[in-house]
């Protein structure tokens, strides 16, 4: 340098100094340029690299099915659990994740699974199903009986970033050394020996394509398709190429060829599903033959290899044809490259494609239940964790149940538009089924099309709830024993309210009739409004409130009268949290969809786990669930019957609102509470009540669904008296309008009146009711 | 667990065909004396009455008033359990998971634990023996808020049976010693006692 510029002040002529300095400047920038943006590429593709290598989605699975003895299942319930799990149906069971089947006895033998509280090895069963019931669960070598087994869990989505990419991570020792022979033989013969960009590779492509008569063999490196794997991006093809060269440099420059390939393996796109891009080998094994990558044959290894050159192009469900062609191509190449023998290709090449038709549309078959998931996630982790940490969110979700939910809602919304000539798809509905005690979300519908990703009307349809309400402002009665009992008489007779601002409050009922004085119990199955309404403005708004927020509910609720006949908007999930506290004997458990999560490795991150509070006395509870039983035994929802026995027992409640505009049923066996909710998106008239709308959903679901008899169990305090079903005041037990009804200690009636005092057993109405005694006895 | 037809001793026979001809009936009835007025009647809304949110209500005057006195009321009883129900008899699936709990709990595991006993309620929810097992898990992770929860959820599914509601009074008089409140500890304990037949206050 010093020597060069003392030979320029040798030769003094300005403008070839400054000329020469300019240029020299001139390098160093651009030097000093392509320093930096190779450092820049250098960070972009490291942090890719790095990002994307372990970018691993949250999967999620339903709750695995416990078997044992004396369980509900039916042989077509358990045959569905087994199709939903991918088990193969074979002669004889003896790798995990087959069955055979038998009538009624299945040979099964499960998939072990790691779950949060450990493993559950793989069993080889025998199990018997009998009227619905599993009656035996044997070891199949030994046949000693078992008494819990746990299957795996079926996945029933994943949480995947914007980009919707899904991914199954294998390790690159686990992955079969046949497929990254074939990858390598295809796609990059001098992998190991190349430093990111190979002009051999380049040259040998060209020459086998142009033997081959066509594309066979491409010139980039597995790098260079890996670094284009990440930048999926329109950008010029020359600037993109140049680019890609340089950080596929850089990457063989960071990084082990072994790690390379290991990411090539997990990154490489493979597919399309609806919104959901398939990447890697893992999830392409699975995604069109439905099983792991080391169960594959040599022709779909060939198959999964020879996607990697356009999976859309040689899409093997669209285009089976071109598929079939570009996989033997492949196979060629593995005999030419004596990975298999020529015998073992030929035999390969006679093989079909193979490929499992109908692939699970979209994300999740379950996306309204899959948004309930997710919302709860949001409280404990950060979306970034959620989309790649490869999180395992074990649910509730029973696929059994959701699958009856599903068929329930979709076909009866079909056929009572049918019956009253409505266009068809006007009609819209939601259900929510949780267990009682535990409080989980079992199945969730948000829509008519189950499969539709958007307004989750479980969750989001704000609509009003009509009678749905009253429980709760017979609860608030109830509360106080010294006021009110299930005899309690209500007056049934127009009833007109000044409302301060808001004018005149006239209620109605449904039947436009007024019935007089009726019994407590009487109005509420019978959802008369008038009654409902003196009660509640007895019992004053401020107290049903109260009661509304014990049982759950949270949001807007207006502090009017019209209230106690259900002027107030709930979603189904919360209307679905309110009757679980009914059903729960006054114990409330907050709804939820997650029992476990669990890190990538296994290690258990988070519990749900199951808590209780006690938000209502057990008594009044009782005598509010005692009624709803009257609701479904002679009430507004008698004509569940029609698809339930009658001993399951149910208690439930029918609400309409005005103009019929919302259709519910809610209501509970001995372990399910259940909401489902019937009317318009546009919130016009739909036509039905609750009892022939939502109920129809109702009791076409729970006839599919295994639940058990509801017994209340009546607390220490409750006693029972009988009681004149005319005056409310206690009587013998052999009259004939006498009826034993149970109430808080120390609130039975204290008058007695005898049979004959009843409202006359001569008067018309009894003989009449005589006379359907009569023949129905 | 089955659908069997349990003792529900209210079955009504006649229920559906009253509620479907209720309408008819109550309609086509000849006119029935009155009896409201004689009645004791305490809720009876006929006169002015004033709310508690000031609201007022008053029969609308020019509505002519039908009265059907009469609704008629089920004459079957509605079904009440007349004999105390006690622990049911649990299935070896509870007993292998209770074993497992036990062992879990012995090793210190106590959400292990608790997470094979949500696993039993799911079997058999209603088994107040398991409610009470969770809660004194709770109660060992000094979590006295659930133990105590999780003992009164117990107590209303052991009615008849003296013993597990003692074991869950005494649950409950741990938590609430735990959280200082000595008095409705020592109320608790009492009643744990008046179960079991002791005198209260008698040393245990």
């Amino acid at each position: 340098m010093a020597k060069r510029a003392r030979s320029a002040r040798q030769a003094p002529r300005g403008a070839s100094r400054w000329l020469r300095r300019l240029l020299l400047t001139a390098l160093l920038a651009v030097t000093g340029l392509g320093v930096i943006y190779v450092a820049y590429l250098d960070h972009t593709i490291r942090s890719q690299f790095e990002g994307k290598r372990w970018a691993l989605p949250a999967r999620v699975y339903a709750r695995p099915l416990e078997l044992y003895a004396g369980m509900t299942l039916s042989a077509a319930q358990f045959t569905e659990e087994l199709q939903n799990l991918k088990y193969r149906a074979v002669k004889s069971p003896d790798v995990p994740g087959t069955y055979s089947q038998q009538g009624d006895r299945f040979q099964v033998v499960t998939r072990g699974f790691t779950f949060w509280d450990g493993k559950e090895v793989s069993h080889a069963l025998t199990v018997e199903l009998r009227d619905g019931h599993l009656t035996a669960l044997n070891d199949s070598a030994g046949g000693a009986p078992i008494g819990l087994v746990r299957m795996d869990p079926a996945q029933i989505g994943g949480i995947y970033t914007t980009r919707n990419e899904d991914r199954i991570l294998v390790r690159l020792q686990e992955v079969p050394p046949l497929l990254v022979n074939t990858l390598l033989s295809v796609e990059d013969r001098t992998f190991y020996s190349h430093h990111g960009v190979s002009g051999r590779a380049i040259l040998r492509a060209m020459f086998s394509n142009i033997r081959a008569g066509g594309t066979v063999q491409g010139g980039s490196t597995l790098t260079q398709q890996l670094v284009k794997n990440f930048f999926l991006s329109n950008e010029r093809k020359f600037k993109r190429k140049i680019n890609e060269a340089i950080m596929a440099l850089l990457l063989e420059w960071h990084y082990q060829k072994a790690e390379i390939l290991e990411t090539y393996l997990n990154e490489v796109y493979l597919g399309q599903d609806g919104a959901r891009a398939i990447h890697g080998f893992g999830l392409a094994s699975q995604f069109y033959f439905q099983r792991p990558l080391d169960q594959l044959q040599p022709q779909q290894v060939a198959l999964l290899v020879a996607l990697v050159k356009g999976p859309s192009y040689y899409d093997p469900r669209r285009y089976p044809a071109r598929a079939k062609q570009r996989r033997d191509v492949v196979l060629d190449v593995l005999a030419e490259q004596k990975v298999l023998t020529p015998a073992q290709a030929t035999q390969a090449k006679a093989q079909p494609l193979g490929v499992v038709p109908g692939s699970p549309s979209g994300v999740t078959p379950y996306p309204a239940f899959l948004d309930l998931v997710k919302r709860q996630l949001r409280h404990d982790y950060r979306e970034q964790d959620l989309t790649s940490e490869g999180l395992q969110i074990f649910t509730t979700l029973d696929p059994l149940v959701q699958e009856s939910a599903e068929h329930a809602l979709t076909t009866r919304l079909q056929a009572l538009e049918k019956s009253r000539r409505m266009r068809r798809g006007v009609l819209e509905g939601s259900v929510v089924v949780t267990s009682i005690e535990g409080g989980e979300v079992l199945a969730l519908v948000g829509g008519r099309d189950p499969r539709f990703t958007g307004f989750n009307r479980a969750l989001d349809a704000q609509r009003q709830i009509g009678s749905l309400v009253k429980p709760a402002v017979y609860l608030a009665a109830l509360a106080q024993p010294a006021h009110y009992t299930l005899a309690t008489l209500l007056d049934d007779s127009t009833l007109s309210l000044k409302i301060p601002g808001q004018g005149y409050w006239t209620p109605q009922d449904y039947d436009r009739q007024y019935h007089g004085q009726v019994l407590l119990i009487t109005a509420l199955a019978h959802s008369y409004n008038i009654p409902t309404a003196r009660l509640g403005l007895e019992v004053g708004v401020p107290k049903v409130i109260e009661t509304l927020r014990h049982l759950g509910v949270e949001g807007d609720i207006p502090a009017y009268p019209s209230l106690f006949l259900g002027a107030v908007n709930m979603a189904p999930i919360t209307v679905a949290q309110m009757y679980q506290t009914l059903a729960g004997g006054g114990f409330r458990t907050p709804l939820s969809a997650i029992r476990e999560v669990l890190a990538v490795d296994g290690r258990p991150l988070q519990r749900y786990p199951l808590t209780v509070q006690q938000v209502a006395a057990p008594a009044p509870v009782y005598l509010v669930n005692t009624a709803m039983q009257q609701v479904v035994r002679r009430g507004t929802a008698v004509s569940l019957s029609h698809y339930l026995p009658s001993d399951l027992g149910i208690a439930g409640k029918t609400g309409t609102t005005e103009d019929m505009r919302d259709s519910w049923f809610a209501g509970f066996t001995g372990d399910k509470v259940a909401v489902v909710w019937v009317g318009r998106d546009d919130n016009k008239p739909a036509g039905f009540s609750g009892a022939t709308g939502a109920l129809t959903v109702w009791g076409t679901m729970m006839h599919d669904v295994a639940s058990r008899p509801l017994q209340l169990t009546r607390p220490a305090n409750v006693e029972t008296a009988w009681i004149d079903s005319f005056s409310g005041q206690r009587t013998d037990s052999d009259c004939e309008a006498g009826v034993q009804l149970p109430f808080i200690a120390g609130s039975v009636p204290g008058a007695f009146v005898s049979c004959h005092q009843s409202a006359g057993t001569d008067n018309p109405v009894e003989k009449t009711i005589d006379w359907i005694k009569g023949i129905l006895r | 667990m089955k659908r069997t037809a349990i003792d529900v001793t209210g079955m009504i026979v006649l229920g559906m065909a009253l509620s479907l001809s209720g309408c008819a009936l109550t309609q086509n009835a000849a006119p029935v004396e009155d009896r409201s007025a004689t009645r004791a009647n305490a809720h009876s809304a006929r006169a002015k009455t004033q709310t508690p949110e000031g609201v007022e209500v008053f029969p609308a005057q020019n509505e002519p008033l039908t009265q059907h006195s009469i609704e008629p009321m089920e004459t079957t009883p509605v079904p009440v359990p007349e004999t105390p129900q006690v622990a049911v008899p649990q299935s070896p699936a509870v007993v292998a998971l209770l074993d497992n709990a036990d062992r879990q709990a012995g090793s210190g595991k106590l959400d292990g634990a608790a997470a094979a006993l949500e696993r039993a309620l799911r079997i058999e929810p209603r088994n107040a023996g398991l409610w009470q097992r969770l809660a004194d898990i709770r109660l060992r992770q000094k979590q006295p808020g659930q133990a105590e929860s999780l003992a009164l959820k117990s107590n209303t599914l052991a009615v008849g049976d003296k013993a597990t509601q003692a074991g869950n009074w005494r649950i409950i008089a741990k938590a609430r010693r735990m959280r200082g409140d000595d008095g409705g500890a020592r109320q608790a304990d009492s009643r744990a006692d008046a179960l079991l037949g002791r005198d209260a206050g008698s040393a245990h």
